[in-house]
């Protein structure tokens, strides 16, 4: 009996503290107020639970009985109204829940009449076990076992459509309910004299409180952190209250108050520290997300005046609106040229929100590595000559097998690094080298340019961040090739390292790729919002 | 001379592509969203279509859903001219049948102008 008396109290004590943490979260939220609303239905049904075994008469016994079952009447549609809030359906379902809300105020109105609750009775090891009326198996038809099930239902149905930390919290919703509801029925049997089937799910019902609280808190690491330490300081101060009450001597009863008041200090400074350390992680957070969406809407945005002002000056250039003096001629080539530095730039943007925001997909097949570089080269060798700059391109002397990869993204990073290599080298050349070290493949890109000092060889491939020489030859540079090539690069399982005896003395930029990388290709697509333009 | 129907809600740039390509000897008919391409492509009949993806009131991607319905416009290739270079959208509208996607800002009019013939032939 002690056992059942003591794991009512337990569920008491855990709902009405989780309750309350959660509502004080956010007491405006409905998600909140309901569980608020559960966990107060959970610890009437747990304390009046405690006071009915306590008792040693048959009215006692029935009174409390009775009351332990009206505070289970409201526990299945607070749950359900918890459930679809958090499915965000509350608005949706909202006649059901009325309906839900009209029967069980119809039981509640009910409860301490005969139809609900007979009278008790004495099965299995229990005295005084409540006996269940006529209405009491309506109430489990449509109250406890429809809304329970309606409502697992919903999160099932919603479980398949939710996706990252959605579905952990449905999962633990899922979880709860089973241990809750699945545990708190096996109170009903002995309800119809069904002796051989003890109440062994009551202790369960704890655990059901408190998955759904770290389930309604989203699941944050963090806040689990919090509901613990919060949790243990207010176990601590009910236990030091009663101890202060049990103290045989004023002395001792001081000594516990100073001890109380010191914990009461503490408690409360080391929460509001870490209340302050989750502020400052979300407020981080919440600024690193404005800036990748301000990048990238503005860089949608500034792409079609861009395209404008390109193709108008283009047009200008090619004589499409007739000829024009050659003075004139120069600044419509600078204004072309400045679009299209800044469209390029604009285009860096937006690589690296996109990898910022891990929206990068790769479109993963077998292809000759060969090919790639050979359209990188011809993608740059009229600007190599235009210079008078050597190319050269040395293949590999074993045969290269097909690499498993996105010809585009690897594309895209030798094309940086081979952009660079000719634009900061002012004579001699690059070279372009492909050789087989082991599984993996090497492309070698070697310059006789500016070269890099040994400090800059790790910062030259963060983001916004350029080369001292490289500045001072080329300064519109956004600073974002490089760091996109290593991206690239790393999605494929590979890596880029840069070597250079340093200034003036040319660069050289390895390139490895895993031949058979563990690597799949990905849906996931960047969502740019369709009312941008609107 | 073939016909070109430009599907583009900035004046500015569909005013420039309709002049370079009346230049390159293409009759040019414009529209600015996807309802009105439709009526214009079932008077003019292109021989293609240039669209963009964000327009007014619906995108660029109903058209490709709504032109396999069109006796006049089913089989008149598209080629797609958007700012929009996310994998989601060039991969649904080659799903949907477009034959060419290219960004707007990454190309000069004489490049697109060179696509336009290349998908004509």
């Amino acid at each position: 009996m002690d056992f059942y008396i003591i794991s009512s109290f337990i569920n008491g004590i855990v709902a009405i503290i989780f309750g309350w943490i959660i509502f004080s979260k956010n007491w405006k939220n409905t998600t909140n107020i309901t569980f608020l609303l559960m966990s107060i239905s959970v610890a009437f049904w747990s304390f009046s639970y405690c006071e009915w075994l306590s008792m040693s008469t048959v009215p006692e016994a029935l009174f409390w009985s009775r009351m332990l079952n009206l505070g289970a009447t409201f526990i299945p549609i607070f749950y359900l109204h918890w459930v679809l809030s958090i499915l965000n359906m509350a608005k949706e379902k909202k006649i059901l829940l009325g309906l839900g809300y009209v029967v069980t105020f119809l039981f509640a109105f009910f409860s301490f009449s005969p139809l609900y609750i007979k009278g008790v009775m004495e099965v299995s090891s229990f005295l005084f076990w409540p006996q269940a009326g006529p209405l009491y198996i309506l109430f489990l038809i449509f109250g406890y076992y429809s809304m329970t099930i309606y409502g697992l239902y919903r999160l099932v149905v919603a479980r398949k459509e939710a996706k990252g930390e959605k579905t952990h919290q449905i999962d633990y919703v899922i979880l709860g309910s089973l241990f809750g509801f699945g545990g708190g029925a096996t109170n009903f049997p002995l309800m119809f004299g069904i002796g051989f089937f003890p109440p062994i799910g009551q202790p369960l019902v704890v655990f059901y409180i408190i998955i759904f609280g770290l389930a309604t808190l989203k699941y944050h690491l963090f806040e689990i952190k919090i509901i613990l330490v919060e949790m243990l300081t207010a176990i601590m101060v009910v236990a030091l209250t009663i101890q202060l009450f049990l103290m045989p001597t004023d002395t001792l009863r001081a000594l516990v108050s100073m001890i109380l008041l010191l914990f009461l200090i503490f408690g409360y400074l080391f929460i509001k520290a870490i209340h302050r350390e989750i502020e400052d992680k979300e407020e981080a957070e919440r600024i690193s997300r404005l800036k990748t969406e301000f990048i990238s809407i503005v860089s949608h945005q500034l792409r079609t005046p861009l395209a404008a002002i390109r193709g108008y000056t283009d047009m200008l250039k090619d004589g499409d609106y007739g000829p024009f003096s050659e003075n004139i001629k120069v600044p419509v080539n600078y204004i072309h040229d400045a679009s299209v530095s800044m469209i390029k730039m604009v285009n860096g943007l937006l690589s690296v929100t996109r990898l910022e925001r891990g929206k990068v997909e790769l479109k993963v097949k077998y292809f000759p590595i060969g090919e790639v570089i050979e359209e990188c080269i011809k993608d740059v060798e009229l600007r190599a000559k235009e210079k008078g700059l050597y190319l050269n391109y040395e293949k590999s002397k074993e045969e290269v097998p097909l690499i498993k990869g996105d010809p585009e993204k690897i594309k895209h990073a030798i094309m940086n690094i081979l952009n660079n290599a000719i634009l900061y080298t002012l004579e001699g050349g690059v070279t372009i080298a492909v050789s087989l070290i082991g599984s993996l493949v090497r492309i070698t890109i070697k310059d006789t340019g500016v070269g890099i000092e040994s400090v800059e060889m790790e910062k030259i491939f963060q983001s916004f961040s350029r080369g001292k020489r490289g500045v001072e030859i080329y300064t519109q540079g956004t600073g974002l090739g490089l760091y996109v090539a290593r991206s690239f690069i790393s999605m494929h399982k590979g890596k880029i390292t840069v070597f250079s005896e340093g200034k003036d003395k040319g660069s050289t930029f390895y390139i490895d790729i895993p031949i058979k990388a563990d690597i799949v290709s990905k849906q996931e697509f960047d969502l740019v919002p369709l009312d941008l333009k609107k | 001379m073939k016909k070109i129907l430009i599907i583009e809600d900035e004046k500015i740039l569909s005013e420039m592509y309709k002049f370079k390509l009346e230049k390159e000897g293409f009759e040019v008919f414009r529209a600015m969203e996807v309802d009105e391409a439709i009526e214009v492509g079932k008077q003019n009949k292109p021989d293609l279509v240039v669209l963009d993806i964000l327009l007014p009131k619906e995108s660029g991607i109903n058209y490709l859903i709504k032109m396999k319905n069109i006796e006049e416009l089913k089989n008149v290739p598209v080629l797609v001219l958007s700012n929009f270079d996310d994998n989601e959208t060039k991969s649904r509208s080659f799903e949907l049948g477009a034959k060419g996607y290219l960004i707007k800002s990454n190309h000069d009019p004489k490049e697109i102008v060179e696509k336009i013939k290349e998908l004509i032939k």
